[in-house]
């Protein structure tokens, strides 16, 4: 009997095992506690968490599509002082690793959320958003050029002293180029990856069924995607990366991990089944010991080529 | 009991339970038995569940369905075939197997005062699992609205609990001509509270009734949704609250809102 070892690190970064919630689909950890602790899982990824609280977009904010949905909620979250006043004492509690993603409408507010988050050690990293296509302002304004996104990474590294991940956006010419950028500004590790933009029509209105017009492509229709984006970014950068973006099983993770994901998040499949992601820690569990691997740390990244 | 019965919390059922019998009662509308569950029983008038079809033609989101009635062996669900994810649950049969969840939400609080119930279309469903709890039904009134008698349905089952069953129809194919809100103000009587389900202009028309009348209203509401768990901020309404106006959530803090603070 051999031991077993699913756990990993990201960014220097030590999780027990590899499976988070993507942010926005998670809530706060509360949400789904009625099942399982919150603190089995490797980290919790908690809602986009901006400066002030934010009333997010005009509903309806889903549209279901084939094989994934589109969302444009837009970052609607409690800001960052209720998060740390109310929130986090329930992840601490349950002994949560807990990544703060964050947002903004200019640098300055990055710059800020990361300074108030600093002084909260039981915030063990960040994940700067610079990827959600559904605000006008901030956002994926930031994550679409290697230029913007950098000067983001700077200024929040200026500020926060413990593990930086920058999350990207798919909507990019170049993803290697961004995620360059991002590491050679501070960022010690990468999510990829952000939703795919999209939309969906009301054929009986004749309008755009999202009040936003467009919105957040996720679920399994993505999943070549993002496994293509890790890929990429992993064989030309080494970086460490959470992968993320259609993964609804265990099979689905390990791919993710062999393209070079240190970690993966899982999302919108928390929507249909909330017992995903144990399931899914389950399955590597399981996959090592079946197939005689030691430690989940061998198998990631040996599909790069 | 499979792996995933065994991890469903104590309030909420999460697994597959069986299509005991499905039958469509007027045409497009849908009445489902499912087998029940120890969480399932205890569901409450207004909560609901959430389905995925097994099928292979593919959905990614469950579906909210009204609990139209539960006990320890089956729950009732009706729904409307307005969709894909509907039109594939219509297409179950008995003795299959389907996902479910629930109960999810917060449904209509049990009220010991004469209560006006008013149903709107497929909105009449989960009145009847209320009709039946309530403790003074002698004393309570329901309005249903149907575009016509085609649509009408679950009337001798609401007979069969309540003494004051009043029904209108657009056309006037069944019952009264006219609406549900015009049926309540002739109706009404020393009654001081409404509960309602039905669509947003009707809730809207009747809230505003019970505001000039100064009665409290309680209405179920629908949006589209991601998670039925309060994770996801899909399901929002724009709801009043301590002067403010706020995105509140129809999965978690609904689907029944008091319908005074609603905006429409």
């Amino acid at each position: 009997m051999i031991n077993i070892d699913i756990s990993t690190a990201v960014g220097g970064l030590k999780l027990k095992n590899p499976v988070m919630p993507a942010s926005g689909t998670w809530g706060y950890g509360e949400e789904y506690a009625e099942f399982y602790n919150p603190g089995e899982l490797g980290a919790v990824v908690v809602k986009g968490t901006t400066l002030e609280p934010r009333h997010g977009n005009e509903p309806p904010r889903i549209a279901e599509t084939p094989a994934g949905m589109l969302n444009s909620v837009g970052l609607q979250n409690v800001g960052v002082e209720k998060f740390i006043s109310e929130k986090l004492p329930f992840l601490k509690d349950n002994k949560c690793v807990v990544i703060a993603n964050i947002a903004g409408d200019s640098i300055d507010d990055y710059a800020a959320i990361a300074e108030r988050l600093d002084a909260e050690k039981d915030v063990s990293a960040v994940e700067v958003n610079i990827s959600c296509p559904n605000v006008s302002k901030g956002g994926i304004a930031f994550g679409v050029g290697a230029d913007t996104a950098s000067g983001v990474i700077k200024s929040v590294r200026k500020k926060y002293k413990r593990v930086l991940i920058a999350k990207l956006s798919p909507n990019v010419t170049d993803i290697v180029e961004i995620a360059r950028a991002c590491i050679d500004s501070g960022a010690d590790a990468l999510t990829l990856i952000n939703t795919v933009k999209g939309m969906s029509i009301d054929i009986n209105n004749r309008k755009p069924l999202l009040p936003n017009c467009t919105g957040g492509l996720s679920g399994p229709a993505i999943k070549p995607i993002a496994l293509r984006m890790v890929y990429e970014v992993k064989k030309a950068t080494g970086a460490d990366i959470i992968g993320v973006g259609g993964i609804e099983c265990f099979e689905d993770a390990l791919e993710f991990i062999m393209a070079g994901a240190n970690a993966v998040q899982v999302g919108t499949a928390n929507f249909y089944n909330p017992l995903v992601m144990p399931e899914i820690i389950g399955g590597f569990r399981k996959y090592l010991a079946e197939n005689k691997i030691s430690s989940l740390k061998e198998l990631i990244g040996v599909a790069v080529h | 009991m499979n792996s995933r019965e065994k991890l469903s919390s104590e309030k909420i059922f999460f697994g597959l339970r069986e299509v005991i019998n499905i039958n469509e009662i007027v045409k497009g509308t849908f009445l489902v038995e499912i087998s029940s569950s120890a969480q399932l029983s205890k569901s409450g008038p207004g909560q609901f569940v959430y389905i995925i079809p097994k099928t292979q033609k593919r959905t990614i989101l469950p579906r909210p369905l009204c609990i139209a009635d539960a006990d320890a062996d089956t729950v009732k669900l009706i729904f409307k075939v307005k969709g894909k994810g509907t039109l594939y649950l219509s297409e179950l049969s008995k003795g299959d197997k389907i996902s479910v969840m629930g109960p999810l939400g917060k449904g209509f609080q049990a009220v010991n005062e004469p209560v006006l119930l008013a149903g709107g279309g497929l909105g009449a469903a989960p009145l009847y699992f209320l009709a039946k709890k309530l403790r003074n039904n002698e004393k309570t009134s329901l309005v249903l609205g149907f575009k016509n008698k085609d649509e009408a349905y679950f009337i001798n089952e609401f007979k069969s609990v309540l003494r004051n069953v009043f029904v209108c129809t657009d056309d006037g194919s069944l019952g009264s001509r006219g609406n549900v809100t015009g049926k309540i103000g002739e109706i009404i009587k020393d009654e001081k509270i409404i509960c309602a389900c039905g669509p947003r202009p009707m809730l809207k028309s009747l809230s505003a009734f019970a505001g000039e009348n100064k009665m409290r209203i309680f209405v179920s509401l629908e949006e589209r949704m991601g998670c039925g768990m309060g994770a996801c901020l899909g399901c929002v309404v724009k709801i009043r609250s301590g002067g403010k106006e706020e995105y509140q959530r129809v999965c978690k803090e609904g689907p029944v809102f008091d319908g005074s603070k609603v905006i429409y």
